[in-house]
């Protein structure tokens, strides 16, 4: 037992009737605790809380007008472009590129593309309070915020050249979550495209 | 003055509501805990602030090392053996009763069509050495002798669907969703190769996996 006896001596009466002696009836729990914490430590050490973490992505629907067709609809002014290039450099442009000198480098650091990205929001007038009522409204007629076109004014198209690598797609995806662009694309690199990129290397 | 008697004391501590604490929480880990499936490919994956689940059930996972390898598995051993099943019927595998079952067991797999009734006479110790898993064949084009995820990603999902039929629980043809797990060093065309196929496939719905970075919070500008 875990316990030290405390009790005073046998304690037994004298001339009493002969009685069978008292035995504890406490069960002494520490080996029982012992191999409950060990399993406890193990289980606690094993388990996974959480689900591993992941980020949704639509991609256009093929057959149907492609992504870039449609950012045709979209004023040349509220697109950016971004082109994920080798070595972490991210080329991108605004609105069109047609010399080398439109397009400009930058990297996946919070100083680089993302300030871009901020700046470009504010640039095309994406006027928060405005979306802000834009989306109760929505959000009140049972609709889905993301379907207001008039609120997104903001497209960024994402071309990955095929030197990037899978991490630069998901920063630059996780960028558009961290600057709230509702609307981007994953687009092939055009060929004119690359010759620039070319020249300018 | 007398002495003055210290009462002496039980050194006995009542541990019943420590232990009823700690079985407690045993029987919490006990019954939450999820043990990882093996892989047979270690993924590093790149970081993000998502935080979207993945969902446990009626996913087909993706998934590419650094080399590129690619791993297909699919959750649910009835659906992986209807899957295989049907599979072996269409493509004249000659697989056994014994290695579809064994099939149906891994939870997923690297091997090309063609290897895959050799695979499956290894031994499985033989199974997890790399030079038996050299990945399925991807390419960025839509043939589907050298891109065979295509008939994985079909037949996951018609095998998906069917079994979401047959059990009583579910009753609808769900098909599969798709996760796509790769390394942050996988060249972006492996991934293109394999969103092509996808895309082929009419899905453009999918579930990017990472880890998750607090480093970055969204900006409210």
């Amino acid at each position: 037992m875990a316990d030290i006896d405390t009790s005073k001596g046998g304690g037994h009466k004298k001339g009493g009737k002969k009685r069978g002696k008292k035995l504890s009836t406490r069960v002494d729990m520490a080996p029982m605790v012992d191999v409950i914490f060990l399993l406890l430590t193990f289980f606690m050490l094993t388990t996974t809380f959480s689900k591993p973490q992941a980020m949704q992505l639509n991609m256009p629907v093929k057959a149907e007008a492609n992504a870039e067709e449609q950012a045709q609809d979209v004023k040349a002014s509220n697109a950016l472009t971004v082109i994920l290039g080798p070595e972490n450099k991210i080329y991108y442009y605004e609105g069109l590129a047609t010399k080398p000198e439109d397009i400009q480098v930058t990297d996946y650091s919070s100083e680089g593309i993302r300030k871009i990205i901020l700046k470009k929001k504010r640039e095309v007038g994406e006027d928060i309070q405005a979306r802000e009522r834009l989306i109760t409204e929505a959000k009140k007629a049972g609709k889905d915020p993301a379907t207001i076109k008039k609120i997104w004014k903001l497209v960024v198209l994402i071309k990955p050249m095929d030197d990037a690598n899978y991490r630069n797609m998901v920063d630059i995806l996780d960028e558009m979550n961290i600057c709230a662009v509702s609307r981007y694309a994953i687009v092939d690199v055009t060929p004119q495209e690359l010759d620039l990129i070319k020249k300018k290397i | 003055m007398p002495k003055v008697k210290v009462a002496r004391k039980s050194t006995f501590i009542d541990m019943t509501p420590m232990s009823d604490v700690a079985t407690l929480l045993l029987t919490f880990f006990i019954l939450t805990t999820q043990f990882k499936g093996e892989e047979a490919i270690t993924v590093d994956t790149p970081s993000s602030i998502a935080e979207f689940k993945v969902p446990e059930r009626n996913i087909m996972t993706i998934s590419v090392d650094k080399e590129g390898k690619v791993y297909f598995s699919l959750d649910g051993k009835f659906k992986r053996k209807i899957m295989i099943e049907k599979v072996n019927q269409d493509f004249n595998l000659g697989l056994t009763d014994e290695q579809i079952e064994k099939f149906s067991n891994l939870p997923g797999f690297a091997v090309p069509l063609q290897d895959l009734p050799n695979y499956l006479k290894l031994n499985s110790q033989d199974m997890q050495q790399a030079k038996n898993n050299p990945g399925i064949p991807i390419d960025t084009s839509l043939d589907q002798t050298k891109n065979q995820l295509l008939i994985w990603i079909g037949y996951g999902r018609v095998a998906t669907a069917e079994r979401n039929m047959q059990d009583p629980n579910v009753g609808k043809p769900i098909t599969a969703d798709v996760a796509i797990k790769a390394d942050q060093k996988v060249p972006y065309k492996t991934i293109k190769g394999i969103i092509n196929a996808l895309q082929s496939k009419k899905i453009n719905k999918y579930i990017l996996i990472t880890d998750l970075d607090k480093s970055d919070k969204p900006v409210e500008d």
